[in-house]
């Protein structure tokens, strides 16, 4: 194996990195305090309209709810970052809550034939992203719009349109069980967002990831393997929705081919929320786990405070349009 | 008639008087006199007790009015619940989870209900409703959020049969009693179902399909949403005719969700499919069925000529009127005032049946002018909303 020109050339590389690191770490800030912001306010409002709003009991149904978010948006982030959106994860989050629920079929016996088949959804579907993406120069818009449409085509002939199967109890234990007084979700929520943070950070994987989204040609000229990088980053992506998809079968105790719809836009709006630039190359984990609460307490706060479904969702709109134009203000200098 | 049944209490009261007077009598008169007077009272007794039985027998049956609008259905028996348990002091806070208004059934549906809990403000302190937007999952966290607000009684319209399941039994586990409005669940945790009796209506619709075509010919059908109580206990239905019918052949069968422009758009694509193959449509909804003829009709073909079924969407209704031919079987679209009522009575401790299912009817061209409205545009269907109620009012 050749040595990367990282080695070779350290300090144009490292210079390289280093620019981009000092620039993104100063509008980082600016943009995870946006999200934060945004966040304080709507709890305050939630606390002074209703009593329940903070109570243990609701805090914890909301960051059960959120949890299937945030997991999917985890992997968006370093898609975006990496300039790979994957538009695919909302029905591969489909594709995996059925067939976790129609494999298992309620049977503990059922759980190493689903995971294997899981796997392979995940590996066939990131492979053909990322090398359509990444060897044939594909859009990456276009080429998950394809994807999403295939696996789509995939849930809807595996389960003939109707929802089905179920799942063994100790598998539901992931969405409905506790660790001390948090409920598992939430626990594993955390501690996968601080890996990915380390992840980001201190790994080099992490650092390539930002090189190739900022620019991909001067990534590739620094000795980075762009199209691995690629092809990772969409298998990580499709691992994530995996992940949804079982957290939701394990939730929901059945596997409905139209899970996933809308996880595919609701992910990417709660990563730029977080303020990660749309155009790649800058980001941050914690900044989606803002964006992903602020999601999910807004829902909550809006049935809780019984606003009419209707202005929800253009209440949601609203947030995520004002969040969007601040973020863009910053980063069109 | 209800209310003019004579209860338990009634009788005793009855008993005590005539137990009095007979005690009047007894001082005053002879012994023969007052055996003969006390043998009367006694079969008078007797006979009284006889007529209350029943009431007893069947674990108290509620003694209410219920508006003849939400009368249950006696096809079946009906399996009485003891609410005894649910017995609380109101006001109450109502929970009600709605799957989405994005059609004319769901939207007179979702006024019924607002409408119905208008009428009791002393009972209902608070009615807080959700809409899942057509999102199983969407709905698992509405009714979560709402037995976190503290309801005391649940009326949900799922999405599919599947849908909130996990959350439908945690309430009945706390104690919250669930009452199932329009559509069906999978579950069987639940106090009282007021849904149209979908497998009836596939039932009907298939019969008087068959029938039309002498029990000989090719039908497409067209569907709700997959994994709906209606699509999937509407076709059950139709198949319970179906299968003793095998001359009769589906070509093809399609989801297509209530809309009527995605009926429209399939049964343009089927007639291309099968040129002249197709004689009857079975048809589970007004909206898609009016979608449907237009297609037909736009193909050249007379519509008649293929019998379809339908609902009593008025677009629909208004076309059987005008072509005199096909028919429908009626969704009401009150079954969530029936809802409330219930929650009403389950709170106050009443019996209900099991199944609460409010009839449906079968109109075709001789007498669904009875119920179509020319005056009202095809979105209309046929409700129990008072003429000034405003549609998105609150």
């Amino acid at each position: 194996m050749s040595q990367s020109f990282e080695e070779d050339r350290p300090q144009a590389a490292g210079l390289l990195l280093a620019a981009r690191l000092s620039g993104f770490t100063r509008l980082e800030y600016v943009s995870q305090y946006a999200v934060w912001f945004l966040l304080v306010v709507v709890i305050l409002v939630g606390a002074v309209a209703s009593p329940h709003f903070l109570t243990p009991n609701n805090i914890f149904n909301v960051m059960r709810q959120a949890a299937a978010l945030a997991f999917v948006s985890l992997g968006q982030t370093f898609a975006i970052m990496a300039d790979c959106v994957d538009i695919s994860v909302g029905s591969m989050i489909s594709l995996t809550q059925c067939l976790a629920a129609g494999t298992m079929n309620g049977q503990a016996a059922g759980i190493l034939p689903a995971l294997g088949l899981i796997a392979g959804a995940v590996a066939a579907n990131g492979l053909a992203n990322g090398l359509a993406v990444a060897k044939r120069k594909g859009n990456p818009f276009i080429v998950t719009l394809g994807s999403m449409a295939v696996v789509q085509g995939v849930v809807l002939l595996y389960t003939g349109g109707s929802p089905l199967g179920s799942v063994p109890d100790g598998v539901r234990q992931l969405a409905e069980g506790y660790v001390g007084p948090a409920p598992f979700p939430v626990v594993l929520v955390v501690v996968l967002f601080l890996l990915a943070h380390v992840a980001l950070r201190r790994t080099r994987y992490g650092r390539y990831v930002l090189a190739v989204g900022g620019n991909e040609e001067i990534a590739r000229l620094s000795g980075i393997r762009t199209a691995r990088i690629k092809v990772a980053t969409y298998l990580l992506s499709s691992a994530a929705a995996a992940l949804t998809g079982i957290f939701l079968a394990a939730r929901m105790n059945i596997g409905d081919p139209l899970v996933g719809v809308g996880f595919d836009l609701d992910s990417i709006a709660a990563v730029v929320i977080g303020g990660t630039d749309i155009a790649g190359g800058r980001g941050s984990i914690v900044g989606t786990m803002g964006g992903v609460l602020l999601y999910a307490v807004l829902n909550n706060l809006m049935n809780v405070l019984n606003v009419s479904p209707f202005y929800q969702i253009v209440a949601k709109g609203a947030v995520m349009v004002i969040a969007i134009s601040v973020y863009q203000l910053r980063y069109s200098r | 008639m209800p209310g003019t049944r004579l209860t338990g209490r009634g009788s005793i009261r009855m008993f005590q008087s005539l137990h009095s007077q007979s005690e009047a009598i007894s001082q005053g008169g002879n012994s023969a006199m007052k055996r003969i007077l006390f043998g009367v009272a006694s079969l008078i007794l007797i006979g009284l007790a006889v007529m209350a039985l029943p009431a007893f027998t069947q674990a108290g049956a509620p003694t209410v009015d219920i508006s003849a609008d939400y009368r249950w259905s006696t096809d079946e028996p009906i399996q009485w619940q003891d609410t005894t348990k649910y017995k609380k002091a109101g006001p109450y806070k109502f929970g009600f989870s709605n799957c989405s208004t994005t059609n004319a059934y769901a939207v007179y549906f979702w006024e019924t209900a607002k409408w119905e809990a208008t009428k009791h403000p002393n009972k209902i302190a608070e009615f807080l409703t959700t809409d899942a937007g057509d999102s199983a999952a969407k709905q698992l966290s509405d009714v979560e959020d709402l037995i976190a607000k503290g309801i005391h009684a649940l009326i949900i319209r799922p999405c599919t049969l599947d849908a909130a399941v996990p959350a439908i039994e945690k309430a009945m586990d706390k104690g919250i009693p669930v009452i199932i409005s329009n559509r069906s669940t999978k579950t069987s945790k639940y106090v009282t179902q007021n849904t149209t009796p979908w497998f009836d209506r596939g039932r009907n619709q298939a019969e008087w399909v068959v029938k039309q075509l002498g029990g000989k010919g090719n039908i497409v059908s067209f569907e709700g949403p997959a994994g709906s109580g209606p699509a999937v206990e509407g076709f059950q239905g139709a198949m319970s005719v179906l299968k003793n019918n095998p001359n009769i052949k589906i070509l093809a069968r399609k989801a297509t969700n209530w809309s009527r422009a995605e009926a429209k758009a399939t049964m343009e694509d089927w007639l291309q499919a099968f040129p002249k193959k197709i004689d009857g449509i079975l048809q589970q909804s007004g909206i898609m069925g009016a979608g449907v003829v237009e297609a037909i009709e736009e193909a050249k073909i007379n519509p008649c000529s293929m019998p379809q079924s339908g609902d009593d969407y008025n677009g629909y209704m208004k076309w059987i009127l005008k072509n005199k031919c096909n028919m429908i079987t009626t969704n009401p679209t009150w079954a969530s005032g029936a809802s409330v009522v219930a929650a009403l009575m389950i709170l106050d401790g009443q019996p209900v049946p099991k199944q609460w299912n409010i009839p449906t009817k079968i109109y075709d061209a001789t007498n669904i002018a009875e119920i179509t409205d020319l005056s009202k545009s095809d979105e209309w269907m046929p409700n129990i909303l008072p003429k000034d109620w405003k549609i998105g009012g609150k």
